[in-house]
């Protein structure tokens, strides 16, 4: 929950709303250690269930009259960010991952699985679960029953890093941060132009031969 | 996301404010009567994201742009009025400009001009005002009696108190049935149709002969130089109470000013789940006051008598 009002908290802390909204099983998703990209990406998976449940709640008639009745008008918008911390359209595509079939995600997590083994970096993530599901719902052959043209997809594979570059450039009066990444196949990612990289580096460099002369 | 228009109290402006002689002095004192500090204009500086709910109707009628800036072309002011305020609870608040001794009932507490709107982010932020005041606004820390009232100050840009007490008058039935019990009050009963001044230059036999006599103050209803008050509402006990009738001056407004042809039947209709909720879900009594208020409103508009009349606003 994030940037709350003091009449928000209060509302929040309605017994109603919060067992509406199963705010304790919230809680506890989002203070989940993260033991493991698995870890994080099944319990993502579990919170969108209760977000998508939250926001059929909180649309519902006998919500919003609560809700008017305290005085608190939200957007879908603000909805997602306050009570779940989350943008309006992470919100939405963790409550579509969620209810991607069981199948589908099993079949996921087993490419994810394998092309793991085979040493290769992939993103567990509920946007790489919205493709592979679209992949295969694509895939499926017209009127394929099961187990007969059933649809197939690849899951994407994460290219390793090789090196990253982050500089705080607002922190010395520069218009933008830096931020640059490059991976083991020489590709090379980042949304700055080549003035302000070559800042960051040269600031580096300044840096290093100070601390070695 | 952006914040938005905030609420706080981090300038010196909204901990101190200038009295009628100009003296700088602070906000969370009790001051002698009429010598609080002047109000700040919080119907002033949204954003677009406060009324990003709003459809484009809406905004057009309720909404001014000015830059980046979005301000409220309705306001609204409360003056809640208690005999003992809570121990501790007099200080600085973002809802109220001052508190000053009064009269009638022995303190008040007045806010600063805020923005009448419909649902929206930013009303919400306007009801948490409210919510943080509730050792002042609630009775269960600060008492009231019946001889405080609760008057409700009204602004529209761009319309005098005349013009907008002549808009809002044929609808003001629903607050006279609501607030019936406060003919009793002298300080609130005069020109009881909400009719205009007489002029000095107007001839005797043309003169206005105002229900329950004229009074340069104490009227039902009062037409400032911008502003209209509403002198008949009573006392503040609950915040909740507050946000309801803070609703209610919206539609009362929103409907005169927007929407004046508007049937008075329908406005009963639009409005009737807003007093069934200030009765707290009696629709029992929630349609005994709105019945109540067709009597009210056919007095007003068109002076005729009834036992309801007879009753309430003649009786005293």
């Amino acid at each position: 929950m994030s940037n709350l009002l003091a009449i928000e908290t209060a509302i929040l802390n309605n017994p109603i709303v919060k067992q509406g909204l199963q705010l304790a099983e919230v809680n506890k998703l989002r203070k989940a250690v993260v033991v493991s990209e698995k870890k994080t990406f099944s319990d993502t998976l579990k919170l969108g269930v209760i977000m998508g449940q939250g926001l059929e709640w909180f649309k519902s008639e006998d919500s919003q009259a609560i809700f008017n009745e305290e005085g608190v008008t939200w957007t879908t918008e603000e909805f997602a960010m306050k009570v779940f911390g989350y943008g309006k359209s992470f919100f939405h595509r963790v409550i579509k991952a969620s209810k991607v079939n069981e199948e589908i995600v099993e079949k996921f997590l087993t490419k994810c699985d394998e092309l793991e083994a085979q040493g290769k970096s992939v993103q567990r993530g509920v946007d790489a679960l919205i493709k592979f599901a679209k992949a295969v719902e694509e895939n499926t052959t017209e009127g394929g029953e099961e187990g007969e043209g059933e649809g197939d997809a690849e899951v994407e594979t994460r290219e390793e890093t090789l090196l990253t570059l982050a500089f705080k450039g607002k922190l010395v009066g520069q218009e933008n941060n830096v931020s640059v990444r490059l991976n083991l196949n020489g590709d090379c990612k980042s949304t700055n132009t080549k003035a302000e990289i070559e800042l960051a580096i040269a600031m580096l460099q300044n840096a290093i031969l100070n601390k070695f002369n | 996301m952006t914040n938005g228009i905030t609420y706080n109290l981090d300038t010196e402006e909204k901990n101190y404010g200038r009295n009628r002689y100009n003296d700088l002095i602070p906000r969370g004192v009790v001051h002698s009567y009429h010598n609080k500090p002047e109000p700040l204009m919080l119907h002033k500086g949204a954003k677009k994201m406060d009324v990003a709910n709003l459809k484009s109707a809406q905004k057009s009628s309720l909404l001014i742009m000015n830059g980046n800036d979005i301000d409220s072309r309705f306001t609204i002011g409360f003056e809640v009025e208690k005999t003992n305020l809570s121990r501790g609870a007099v200080r600085v608040y973002e809802l109220f400009c001052g508190f000053e001794r009064d009269g009638s009932c022995g303190y008040e507490a007045v806010t600063h001009v805020l923005p009448l709107l419909p649902a929206s982010t930013w009303r919400t932020k306007v009801f948490d005002m409210m919510h943080k005041a509730n050792k002042i606004i609630d009775d269960s820390y600060s008492r009231s009696d019946n001889r405080c009232g609760g008057h409700i100050t009204m602004g529209v840009e761009g319309m005098s108190g005349d013009e907008i007490r002549e808009a809002v008058r044929k609808f003001s039935g629903i607050v006279y049935a609501l607030f019936r019990y406060r003919f009793k009050s002298g300080y609130c009963r005069y020109n009881a149709r909400l009719e205009k001044a007489n002029e000095w230059s107007t001839p005797y036999d043309e003169r206005i002969q105002h229900e329950n006599g004229w009074h340069n103050k104490y009227q039902v209803g009062l037409a400032k130089d911008n502003t209209f008050e509403f002198r008949l509402p009573s006392k503040f006990e609950s915040v909740k109470q507050m946000m309801r009738r803070y609703e209610l001056m919206f539609e009362l407004l929103n409907v005169s000013v927007n929407k004046p042809n508007t049937p008075y039947k329908t406005f009963m209709k639009n409005i009737r789940p807003l007093i069934v909720s200030m009765y707290e879900g009696d629709e029992v009594k929630a349609d005994k006051v709105i019945a109540l208020s067709y009597d009210m409103q056919d007095f007003i508009t068109n002076g005729r008598d009834s036992d309801t009349i007879r009753k309430f606003v003649r009786a005293h």
